[in-house]
């Protein structure tokens, strides 16, 4: 089935194009989307594809001529095949090409109206070209010597004719709720905007809300308790923060040490060391505020806070402060991993005194966390970060990490909280008084 | 070959105003269609009532315009004789001619005719006059007929329904009308513009229940000036020789008396002879259940027009068959039912379109309206009417134009505007500030526009 080759409207403002120079002689095997011929608007060259495979039966408008839009230009089919048809379909050649001697007659006529820029403008096209927000330059000029006159300026489109349409409803909606007209993408017919297609970016912009959906996940036990513990908590005690910075230097040492001897031990486990002494050095802080009074505990539960998948649990290390280094780091880790596995048994999570919570690893620089109740305060690890800090009078690069202790000022005051907290990053710092 | 020649992409069943348009438009778009018709081509619209009404209602008012109004206008006519039987003989050749018209557009877009009456056999098989069809797709268009009214003494003689009261060739006295919808209010004003005594009876608390409540009033009270009796809230109990129909009313019994009795009280699907439950259609009281592409629950069977019973008028079927038959041949397309125009007429005629005022309010929508009496209007009264109004319903907020409803010569002709200026999403400012003729009843929609803006 034979195809016509018609000229292609390439912008909004084009309605006819100069053929030159076909690239297929008549006879040629063409490739749909290889290029087939060259041509020209008042605006650029450009490369036009062949629109269809099979042979360039006829070439319609030679090299030279001046088509408008959507007229024939050639055709494209099987070999042999009758076209006569398709020939005697559309109109005759708008510009034949010219002779030679015409040729350069009717370019200089084109050249003059394209160099109109070079002066040739009317008063009064220059007049309405400033009232239409037009660069005169652009437009073609039918005056004498191609100057460009009123008319021609009045003639050309100006910037306005290329906003899309709205419908008036659309409009009234689109100011009534300040959304941009022009940037919306119209669904009516010759591709006005429509009220629904304001009303949808007035949804979209609106978050989407309710138009995305929501999904209700059940609350789970864990979820409840957490629920309950973190707002009984937050309601009950008086819960207020320090903060302090800790250079790791000597911990980074003690680490290689202890690796050096075969055995694992981290940052983690060497400030739950040193919160386990610091806490036996102030007992208040591993108290428990009760009617009868304050209760001071005599052993140390340090609890480790673990991420679970959908939640959180505290199992705790008994008797730490008995432990050695390398003991804590054991308990900590076979607590976690049975936490993970789902596989700690109430035991192994009640009766904790003191809570760590270490979330380091995502590269928080500090964080405050709530109280565990019925502990008396809770100490938040951030990540080891290497930092620019003053050493003896200079500038030196040292591994830091922020602690911040959380304390409830029912029962610790503010300077033995500091004092606590200060101690720790005491044993942490010069761990050889701890160990 | 046979075989060849009863295969077809395409079969439409029933040739009313919603099946032949659709069999014209698959046809445009290159399926081989098949239109199947076991009466004549267009339907119950053309044979049975949209058009016959119309060419009677046509005679009616030209008598009636004369009557009231001859001598006034200057034209001296001692008598004036009513030959019905020549009205009815002129409103079969109207008939014949429009029916030979769609024949040859049926034709001449290349559907393929086949008289006779399509009973399913599968989803994509049916007969029709002992033969065997196959087609992709099929489209139903089997209409509606007139519900028949289960009272002792309906199958009396001088008993009829809307299609053979159309039939009539000698003009009735006096006549009860059962029901008071727009065809029951149709009839009426024929028969008492022909000077008839005329009597309705209507089961609901109103007559064209569905419409606004300013129209349904406003037609009471015209109707009531005509000389047409209505008893609203009444049920129809029996139906005695005389003819007498006897019905209940305000806890009492009460009696209608009618040379002939017009049964006018609702419609219902034709589905029985042809058989949807074949292919798995899935029905309704008769209806068939259709989404908005006009799709039955089987995926190659459509359904459009009075059977699927989701707006019984003549160019909602055919807008829904373009719909159908876009997507029977492989495009998609929606039916959108905001921009129906009703029309009824009486007279003066009644036009609609969009929402009735109780609708939005139910809807909690902030609405403004704004009206206009025909008493106003130049035309009218160049037309000798005085009775009627128009009345647009607006968004208060942008001022969408959300509903319109005129009761006025000519309604029927003039509310085009504002389906265009609705499908087009023009607000009220755009009615109100459109230039309209002078003298033009049309006017009376530039004046509602108006009111709404306070001018």
């Amino acid at each position: 089935m034979a195809k016509k080759v018609i000229m292609p409207k390439q912008g909004l403002q084009m309605i006819e194009g100069t053929i030159t120079q076909w690239l297929k002689k008549e006879g040629d095997m063409v490739i749909e989307g290889e290029p087939l011929f060259e041509m020209e608007t008042d605006k650029l060259t450009i490369t036009i594809d062949a629109p269809a495979n099979g042979i360039l039966l006829k070439i319609v408008q030679q090299e030279g001529a001046v088509v408008p839009i959507t007229g024939l230009i050639a055709v494209i089919g099987n070999d042999g095949e009758d076209i006569s048809s398709l020939l005697a379909e559309s109109s005759a050649p708008v510009a034949a090409p010219p002779s030679p001697l015409d040729h350069a007659a009717s370019a200089a006529a084109p050249k003059a109206a394209r160099h109109a820029g070079s002066g040739f403008t009317s008063p009064r096209a220059r007049m309405r070209a400033q009232e239409r927000s037009i660069d005169i330059n652009a437009v073609p000029g039918s005056g004498p010597d191609g100057m460009v006159i009123e008319r021609d300026v009045l003639a050309y489109p100006t910037q306005k004719d290329e906003i899309p349409t709205a419908t008036p409803l659309a409009r009234k909606e689109a100011s009534l709720s300040a959304v941009d007209i022009s940037s919306i993408p119209g669904t009516g017919s010759h591709g006005k905007v429509t009220n629904s297609d304001v009303l949808s970016v007035v949804a979209a912009r609106i978050g989407g809300a309710g138009t995305r959906g929501e999904q209700v996940i059940p609350i789970c036990s864990m979820r409840r308790v957490i629920a309950e513990r973190m707002m009984k908590s937050l309601l009950t005690q008086a819960q207020l923060t320090h903060q302090i910075s800790v250079d790791m230097t000597n911990a980074s040492n003690l680490r290689e040490i202890y690796k050096k001897a075969g055995k694992k031990v981290s940052y983690n486990d060497i400030v739950l060391m040193a919160a386990s002494r610091a806490l036996t050095d102030y007992p208040i802080m591993n108290a428990t505020f009760s009617d009868q009074g304050i209760v001071l505990h005599n052993y140390v539960n340090l609890g480790v806070a673990v991420a679970l998948e959908n939640g959180l649990i505290v199992p705790n290390i008994k008797n730490a402060d008995l432990m050695r280094l390398e003991e804590i780091g054991i308990a900590s880790r076979d607590l976690a991993a049975k936490a993970r596995e789902n596989r700690l048994v109430p035991d192994e999570y009640a009766c904790g005194t003191f809570t760590v919570s270490n979330l380091g690893s995502y590269g928080l620089d500090n964080f405050v966390a709530i109280i565990n109740p019925p502990e008396s305060g809770i100490l938040a690890l951030g990540a080891v970060k290497k930092t620019p800090v003053a050493a003896d009078d200079e500038l030196a690069i040292r591994p830091i990490m922020t602690m911040t202790l959380t304390y409830d000022h029912r029962i610790v005051d503010g300077a033995p909280a500091a004092a606590f907290l200060a101690r720790i990053k005491q044993y942490v710092e010069t761990p050889s008084l701890m160990l | 070959m046979a075989e060849i020649m009863n295969k077809f992409d395409v079969a439409v069943i029933g040739g009313g105003p919603g099946g032949y348009v659709c069999a014209i438009r698959c046809s445009q778009l290159g399926a081989r269609t098949v239109l199947v018709e076991k009466n004549d081509l267009g339907g119950t619209c053309l044979n049975r009532g949209c058009i016959p009404t119309k060419v009677l209602l046509h005679s009616a008012e030209i008598y009636e315009e004369l009557i009231n109004h001859g001598a006034k206008l200057g034209l001296k006519i001692p008598r004036i004789d009513i030959d019905y039987a020549a009205a009815s003989a002129h409103k079969d050749n109207v008939i014949t001619k429009l029916r030979s018209g769609i024949a040859s557009l049926v034709k001449g877009s290349g559907v393929a005719l086949v008289n006779g009456e399509a009973v399913l056999t599968s989803a994509n098989t049916f007969t029709a006059g002992g033969t065997e069809y196959t087609a992709d797709k099929i489209i139903i268009a089997t209409g509606g007929e007139p519900v028949v009214i289960p009272v002792p003494g309906a199958d009396k003689d001088g008993v009829m329904d809307s299609e053979a009261f159309l039939g009539l060739t000698k003009l009735p006295e006096s006549a009860v009308i059962i029901g008071g919808g727009v065809i029951g209010i149709e009839f009426a004003t024929m028969l008492s513009s022909f000077g008839k005594k005329v009597t309705v009876i209507e089961m609901l608390p109103d007559i064209m229940t569905g419409m606004d409540t300013d129209v349904i009033h406003t037609m009471s009270q015209i109707m009531r000036k005509r000389g047409v009796m209505i008893h609203t809230n009444a049920k129809l109990t029996e139906i005695r020789d005389g003819m007498t129909c006897v019905f209940e009313k305000d806890g009492t019994t009460q009696k209608a008396e009618g040379e002939i009795v017009i049964l006018a009280a609702g419609r219902r699907p034709v589905t029985g002879a042809l058989n949807p439950g074949a292919a798995g259609i899935i029905t309704e009281r008769g209806f068939i259940i259709t989404d908005d592409s006009m799709r039955t629950n089987v995926s190659d069977i459509f359904a459009i027009g009075d059977v699927t019973g989701k707006i019984a008028l003549a160019h909602a079927a055919s807008a829904q068959g373009l719909t159908a038959a876009a997507n029977a041949c492989g495009k998609n397309a929606i039916m959108q039912y905001h921009i129906i125009p009703s029309c009824v007429y009486s007279s003066p005629e009644i036009a609609a379109v969009g929402k009735t005022e109780d609708q939005l309010k139910a809807a909690g929508v902030p609405y403004q309206k704004g009206s206009f009496p025909v008493a106003a209007n130049g035309r009218s009264t160049i037309m000798n009417c005085k009775d009627g109004f128009a009345k647009l319903l607006t968004h208060k907020r942008t001022g969408e134009i959300l509903g319109a409803h005129i009761v006025a010569p000519r309604a029927t002709d003039i509310i085009g505007e504002i389906c265009v200026a609705m499908k087009a999403e023009a607000t009220i400012e755009e009615v109100a500030d459109t230039i309209h003729g002078h003298p033009t009843v049309s006017e009376i929609i530039m004046e509602a526009a108006h009111d709404i803006e306070g001018l």
